[in-house]
């Protein structure tokens, strides 16, 4: 009895407070008081602006000590002296403030991947033998002299010359000329035409990114100075890359960036948004490590890398120091490379800078991390040059898709990219039989078409870059987010560099090869190629242990 | 040309003729600048041994002598190749041993190099030549530790391979799956 009356008194004061009911419709919480309505928008008149106090000439004369005096409407350009500060002025110069937050941006980015240049010298040249400094050196330091003539000779003009305005440098429109064809019934671009020799070509914008774009193109020609070193002929190794920087990376680039038909694979084909390279994992690093692939065959491996049976066999560096310093600058320089592609920190989504510098920076240590520990299990040791080479993997391999990918994908892209690195210098050396001293194939030539192929799995949708990528409207979606065809037309953008840009650049340092020879002599390469190729060796005041 | 002629004919006559002089352990072989060698007369030089060498097939002391040769003609494949021959025909020829580990050293394949030297040094049979091959290892050593290397790939890659297969497969079933 009493057991029902406590069962009936606890039914009661549930249905009286609501104790075990199914969630009323209504919110428990009190509804949310309405929206304040936004304030009625404040006309701005010219009135207005003759009214803002600024500074007097006396204040001024006393100097800013706190700061707060320095940048006022007086520092407002004005167009006509005597009208005084006009709302058009204002306007010209919030426009005038976005495009010069992006020219700076842009320009500190592309000096930032310029000293890239150093990084890679230091990396390379600590990784080959002392008698072999000196030549290394100037390879590294030549290859920006040598490719940044040609791309202004001619370079620019194919890969830019039609790429259009661009909005956030301003958006005058002087590179307007592209080669185009019919092909299946679409219009397709193969190579630009306007801005050869920069001629005619007194922009602003244009001349921006003539700056941006060759300090990546000298990125991609130093890659190979890697895998020839200590046996490249130095003349050779001009020759290759004034080509290089000439015609064959300048024609992938376009087809990629300049508006050429693999950007258009989107607008023409339906393949998601055509293909998609962010900041160059393939226009950059693939192209630089596919071209080192072809020097790597024709040069030939370094006398007594091989043994008679081909067994690879280790050869010294002669300064580790040197190449973890050179990942370092590296590291550095990507934060120009990726985050800077954006051309951009202000307007059409490129705050989103910050995402791309967090994926950037977490890719990279990925790699390094997969790597260090890969040869820690294997060899018993955490071997110090393939853990910079892991690092440099996560970095190229996040390039393509740093602008596309969430963090959580960037960090599952460089651990991929850390164990693939360590398993292509294996197989190069052991089952390719090619002698790459730096390991520049794997980590720029394999991990750069990974990272290519990873903008069509791991992009998320959720990056918008002025509301449309490559013409085509909305954020790029790989396949783990619903867009197989963006998969697609990546894995064409493979095809196309690994066919086309391999073949081509293998056949035109054949022919350089043809006539004046690759490779020096043995001789030459016995005795170092610091003396009789550059007459003088990196450390003369030193005694040289480990040449 | 005087020197080689007199080597050749000394070992056509008798291999013995470049055993160790008495006293010295040295064979006697008198050094000359690399360098200062015309092209003209290291080529003769490869001519006529490799001549005395078809003549002779059975002397690892004539391979040894063309494997030198190759070396003052900077063409250390051929080396490897007489010397590896001359190690094939008299698989205790100390001298050939000692000169396969300097041309490793010299290549600065220094792991190789220092196998080749340790069974060089197994090979002495007194003590000049025993000094002679300790003297090369520890060369061999000291640039070891004066320099670094990545380490020889001498492993299989099939569990690195297949684990990596193994992550790639992992990454699209679950990227799929969500």
């Amino acid at each position: 009895m009493k057991r029902t009356l406590l069962l009936l008194t606890m039914a009661a004061l549930s249905a009286f407070t609501g104790f075990g009911q199914a969630p009323a419709a209504a919110p428990a919480t009190p509804a949310p008081a309405a929206a304040p309505a936004p304030p009625a928008p404040v006309a701005l008149t010219v009135d207005d602006l003759k009214s803002i106090p600024v500074p007097s000439a006396e204040d001024r004369a006393k100097g800013d000590t706190g700061g707060d005096k320095t940048g006022n409407a007086s520092d407002v350009a004005v167009s006509d002296p005597k009208a005084g500060l006009t709302l058009a002025d204002l306007v010209n110069q919030v426009g005038q403030n976005k495009v010069g937050i992006n020219f700076t941006w842009t320009l500190i980015c592309g000096f930032m991947v310029m000293f890239m240049q150093a990084g890679f010298a230091l990396v390379e040249t600590g990784l080959i033998r002392a008698k072999n400094a000196n030549h290394t050196m100037m390879m590294n330091f030549m290859v920006y002299g040598a490719g940044m003539l040609a791309y202004w000779f001619i370079g620019f003009a194919i890969q830019m010359g039609g790429a259009g305005a661009l909005a956030n440098l301003g958006g005058t429109p002087t590179l307007t000329s592209e080669f185009t064809a019919t092909v299946f019934g679409k219009t397709m671009g193969f190579w630009g035409s306007k801005g050869l020799m920069l001629d005619g070509h007194y922009d602003v914008g244009g001349l921006l990114v003539f700056l941006f774009q060759m300090v990546f193109m000298d990125t991609a020609l130093t890659i190979v100075t890697g895998t020839a070193a200590e046996r490249w002929k130095f003349t050779a190794f001009l020759a290759c890359s004034v080509v290089m920087g000439a015609f064959t990376y300048p024609i992938f680039a376009n087809w990629a960036w300049g508006g050429g038909f693999l950007a258009t694979l989107g607008t023409n084909f339906g393949l998601g948004h055509g293909y998609a390279d962010f900041a160059g994992s393939g226009v950059v690093h693939s192209v630089g490590g596919l071209s080192a692939l072809g020097m790597g065959i024709l040069v030939g491996p370094r006398l007594g890398k091989y043994t008679r049976d081909g067994k690879p066999l280790a050869m010294p560096g002669h300064d580790i120091t040197m190449v973890l310093a050179g990942c370092f600058i590296l590291a550095f320089g990507w934060f120009g490379f990726n985050p800077g592609s954006t051309l951009g920190a202000s307007g059409n989504g490129n705050l989103r800078i910050t995402s791309v510098a967090v994926d950037t920076m977490l890719a990279g240590m990925a790699g390094g991390f997969v790597a260090m520990f890969y040869m820690w299990f294997r060899y018993g040791k955490p071997d110090a040059s393939m853990s910079g080479n892991g690092l440099l993997a996560g970095l190229v391999a996040i390039t393509a898709p740093s602008g596309f990918v969430s963090t959580t994908s960037s960090v599952i892209i460089g651990l991929i990219a850390g164990f693939l690195v360590c398993l292509s210098v294996e197989y190069v050396e052991k089952v390719m039989k090619i002698d790459d001293p730096v390991g520049a194939i794997s980590v720029h030539g394999a991990c750069g078409l990974w990272g290519v192929i990873a903008v069509g799995l791991f992009a998320d949708g959720r990056s918008n870059y002025g509301g449309s990528w490559n013409g085509v409207p909305g954020a790029v979606t790989g396949l783990f987010y619903g867009d197989m065809g963006q998969l697609v037309a990546q894995l064409i953008g493979v095809a196309t560099l690994v066919g086309v840009v391999f073949t081509l650049n293998f056949l035109i340092s054949w022919v350089i090869d043809l006539t004046i020879g690759q490779r020096v002599s043995a001789e030459v390469e016995l005795q170092g190629l610091d003396i009789p190729e550059m007459g003088a060796v990196a450390y003369p005041e030193f005694e040289l242990k480990t040449m | 040309m005087e020197t080689i002629d007199t080597t050749l004919e000394l070992t056509r006559q008798n291999a013995a003729a470049l055993a160790p002089l008495t006293g010295t352990g040295l064979p006697a072989l008198p050094w000359r600048d690399p360098h200062n060698v015309p092209l003209e007369e290291r080529r003769s030089m490869i001519q006529r041994l490799e001549t005395a060498c078809a003549e002779n097939p059975a002397s690892a002391d004539l391979r040894t002598c063309l494997a030198l040769v190759h070396a003052v003609n900077y063409d250390p494949q051929q080396v490897l190749v007489s010397l590896e021959k001359a190690l094939e025909l008299e698989p205790k020829h100390f001298f050939a041993q000692l000169k396969l580990a300097e041309l490793w050293y010299r290549l600065r394949a220094l792991p190789k190099a220092e196998e080749e030297a340790l069974k060089a040094l197994d090979l002495a049979q007194n003590a000049r030549e025993y000094q002679m091959a300790r003297a090369q290892l520890q060369e061999i050593r000291k640039l070891i530790n004066n320099s670094w290397a990545r380490p020889t790939w001498n492993k299989s890659m099939a569990s690195g391979a297949w684990s990596f297969v193994a992550l790639i497969v992992v990454m699209m079933v679950v990227g799929l799956w969500r």
